[in-house]
């Protein structure tokens, strides 16, 4: 199973903030562009092209999976998207992956000015 | 106009892409208010468009089709159910070709009415009418050909330039007649002695001729031909008239030396008669 997260890594930018957005609650669409605008304060906008792309790449893999329409919504249109548990498993290995990279990071940059 | 070209956009991604995940990015689309913001959305649409078509060859299959509970298709086609691009270059050009054979068709049988049956006028005056006529050996007719109409039919008639001059160098105030209708301003104008001249009963030669009789009335000439009806001249020149209410009826006069009308040339329905006149007791 370790092994079969560790095929995903690393996940592309898209990819990571798709699974981030939808890490706390089933989305549709529209809200996971929202949310990975408001996670990345603006600084990365998801188009509708980019964003449905990575979504079916996501839900091929299992990382995604799709819920439908929901009865009580305004736009009929919209599906809803949530997070698999092996799409839980691969954002939080990536987090960690992550995690050490900015630890690490961080240590080389502390460590930089005192060489120079 | 932006939700318009979004929608085409669209309708271009392959189908599976489109079937999935269209109307959500048709949503998010009606749910951008800013203008600027449609126009990103248009861009990215394009950008998706290229990306699918090149990068994405499992979209490009046709959408599964749908299936019953228990795994039987509800509905299955052996073929797709869209052209093959052979199919449709072919249609295409059998098209230009049906529609050229089609023109092609229409302009021979234009050109050549024998195949199809188109009614034109026929313009052809009599030829005895090429030849000068008796006694006017001195005048030189240089005419203009003009179309008249009568009762729906073209009639082509000769016009001399040297005769319709003549009242003015004549005498304008003497009685003339001149033909009535379209083109009687340079219709021949004679006088009402020459008229009164032709008054007369032509007969005819052969058993089976009519017998015509031409008569003064009220400045014009009548023409009577027995069992045909009457009708009035109209003058075409200083010999040959027209007959109004006949179809297909003229006569030209034939003078001696002496001026005297001693018959006339009957034409009708391109045939010609010659009635010789009849003599007056008068003359004698």
């Amino acid at each position: 199973m370790k092994d079969d997260i560790s095929s995903f890594l690393p996940l592309s930018p898209a990819t990571l903030h798709i699974l981030l957005s939808l890490a706390g609650e089933e989305l549709h669409g529209y809200g996971i562009m929202q949310e990975v605008q408001r996670q990345s304060d603006g600084q990365y906008k998801l188009g509708p092209g980019t964003l449905y792309d990575n979504l079916q790449k996501l839900i091929d893999r299992r990382l995604v999976e799709e819920l439908g329409h929901r009865p009580g919504d305004d736009d009929p249109r919209r599906r809803y998207y949530r997070l698999s548990s092996l799409g839980r498993g691969v954002l939080t290995a990536e987090i960690a992956r992550l995690d050490g990279v900015v630890r690490e990071g961080k240590m080389r940059l502390q460590i930089r000015p005192r060489r120079a | 106009m932006l939700r318009f070209l979004y929608r085409c956009v669209l309708r271009a991604h392959p189908p599976r892409f489109q079937e999935r995940f269209g109307d959500e990015m048709q949503s998010i689309f009606d749910d951008t208010q800013d203008g600027t913001a449609a126009a990103k959305l248009l861009v990215d649409a394009i950008i998706s468009l290229v990306r699918q078509w090149t990068l994405r060859p499992e979209f490009w299959k046709e959408p599964a089709i749908a299936a019953t509970p228990n795994g039987v298709p509800l509905f299955q086609t052996f073929e797709s159910n869209k052209p093959r691009t052979q199919a449709l270059l072919f249609g295409a050009f059998l098209s230009i070709l049906v529609l050229d054979a089609a023109c092609w068709t229409m302009g021979y049988a234009w050109n050549h009415p024998s195949f199809v049956w188109i009614q034109q006028p026929v313009i052809s005056p009599p030829e005895s009418w090429k030849a000068k006529p008796s006694g006017q050996e001195a005048t030189k007719v240089v005419g203009d050909e003009d179309l008249y109409t009568d009762q729906g039919r073209v009639v082509l008639v000769f016009k001399s330039h040297r005769q319709a001059a003549a009242p003015s160098e004549s005498n304008p105030s003497s009685p003339h007649s001149s033909v009535t209708g379209a083109g009687s301003t340079e219709a021949a104008i004679i006088d009402a002695q020459t008229l009164q001249s032709y008054a007369g009963t032509y007969i005819g030669q052969a058993g089976k001729d009519p017998t015509a009789r031409i008569s003064m009335q009220e400045g014009q000439l009548q023409l009577e031909i027995a069992g045909h009806g009457t009708s009035a001249l109209a003058p075409l020149s200083q010999t040959k008239f027209m007959a109004v209410a006949i179809p297909d009826c003229w006569v030209e006069f034939s003078r001696n030396g002496s001026g005297y009308a001693h018959g006339i040339h009957l034409y009708r329905s391109h045939s010609s008669t010659f009635l010789r006149r009849e003599a007056s007791p008068l003359e004698f």
